[in-house]
């Protein structure tokens, strides 16, 4: 698993130049609400292992089949404008 | 081709960080105030006159000049600068308890007065930014830090019903009341804080709406059970809706 994570990761950064549809997250501003997980209907964001301030875990968004449709409803429901930005391919 | 379809909106400062406790709903209200400039392209025209509860720093978000109220004194001060500036787009923002409770007074002779102004009140059941106590807007039944066996009518009477009581008065020109707990409704949110700017854009009186939003941290609630309490506990109370538009006659 840990090896398919990677090609994951691989996929979404290079995901602008092939037009793919995707998002971004400010793990900064991220504060672990949990409330884009359930929003997303391709289950694309999760819980990370990376904490934020408080040692909160915060999510990660991960998209290795190119499914993110650019909907924006994880972006729409974020309290705290974490996802800061969508795109749609 | 790949398109932007969120980014954060314009009329926020850059380096802006919300204060507010993680899944509240006050962050999802003032991005929609953020978008909805942005959208009528007025920030730079824009003086918000800010109130006294969780969304106290509003300023540190929005980049727009601003001016401190006291405590339920927002709409008294928006007039103040409606009034010497009548140029400017002036809104308000503020809790329940600042705008129902300690601000009645204020907030219903500005929206009798008609005055040229938009206010955004968020009802969120309690006084957030105190620990929790009763409100105005305070369910019977809901147990709070200052009603601890539930609001109960012999003691403490019945909740305000806001944007109901907005509409009757003859200054407004628009009223309503929405909620934050789906997506959906979020874009009907944003589609009456737009109207109720543009009222004041055209001249046509007051602008208000009642925005019912969650308190996760003072409810005791994970964010998401908090937004199923919207839908089942204060959307049968404070049902959404528009219950004043002067615009509906006129166009
Ligand atoms: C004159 C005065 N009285 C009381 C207070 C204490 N106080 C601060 S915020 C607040 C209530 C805020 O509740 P609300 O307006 O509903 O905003 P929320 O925090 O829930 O968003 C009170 C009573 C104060 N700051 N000034
Ligand atoms: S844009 Fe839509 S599909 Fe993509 S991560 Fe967000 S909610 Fe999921
Ligand atoms: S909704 Fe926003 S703040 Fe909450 S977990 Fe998702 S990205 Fe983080
Ligand atoms: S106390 Fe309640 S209203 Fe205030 S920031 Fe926290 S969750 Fe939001
Ligand atoms: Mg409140």
């Amino acid at each position: 698993m840990g090896n398919f994570k990677k090609i994951g990761d691989t996929i979404e950064n290079v995901s602008s130049e092939v037009d793919m549809s995707r998002i971004v997250i400010d793990s900064e501003k991220c504060k672990a609400c949990y409330l884009c997980i359930k929003e997303c209907p391709k289950h694309l964001i999760k819980i990370s292992d990376k904490t934020n301030k408080l040692g909160d875990k915060i999510v990660e968004f991960n998209d290795s089949q190119n499914a993110c449709l650019g909907c924006a409803l994880c972006a729409t429901r974020c309290p705290d404008m974490a996802i800061t930005e969508v795109y749609k391919g | 081709m790949e398109t932007q379809v969120f980014k954060i909106p314009e009329s926020f400062k850059k380096d802006f960080r919300y204060t507010f406790c993680p899944g509240c709903d006050h962050g999802v209200a003032i991005r929609l105030v953020g978008e909805v400039m942005d959208e009528l392209g007025i920030r730079e025209n824009t003086i918000a006159a800010t109130s006294i509860g969780c969304s106290v720093t509003l300023y540190d978000f929005l980049d727009v000049d601003a001016i401190e109220a006291p405590h339920g004194r927002a709409l008294a001060v928006a007039t103040g600068v409606k009034r010497a500036n009548p140029d400017k787009f002036v809104f308000t923002y503020s809790g329940d308890g600042d705008f129902a409770s300690i601000g009645l007074a204020e907030s219903l002779h500005a929206a009798l007065r008609g005055e040229s102004l938009s206010a955004i009140c968020i009802n969120n059941t309690t006084y957030g930014m105190t620990g929790g106590q009763l409100g105005p807007t305070t369910l019977l039944g809901q147990v709070t830090t200052t009603s601890p066996t539930g609001r109960n009518v012999e003691y403490y009477g019945y909740p305000i019903k806001i944007a109901e009581h907005v509409a009757l008065c003859d200054g407004t020109a628009f009223s309503a009341r929405v909620s934050l707990d789906t997506i959906v409704n979020i874009r009907k949110a944003k589609q009456a804080i737009k109207k109720a700017f543009e009222v004041q854009l055209h001249g046509l009186g007051f602008g208000f709406v009642e925005i019912l939003s969650t308190c996760p941290t003072n409810w005791h609630m994970s964010p998401e059970q908090a937004h199923e309490r919207v839908r089942n506990e204060m959307m049968p109370v404070f049902v959404p809706g528009i219950y004043k538009d002067v615009t509906e006659k006129l166009f």
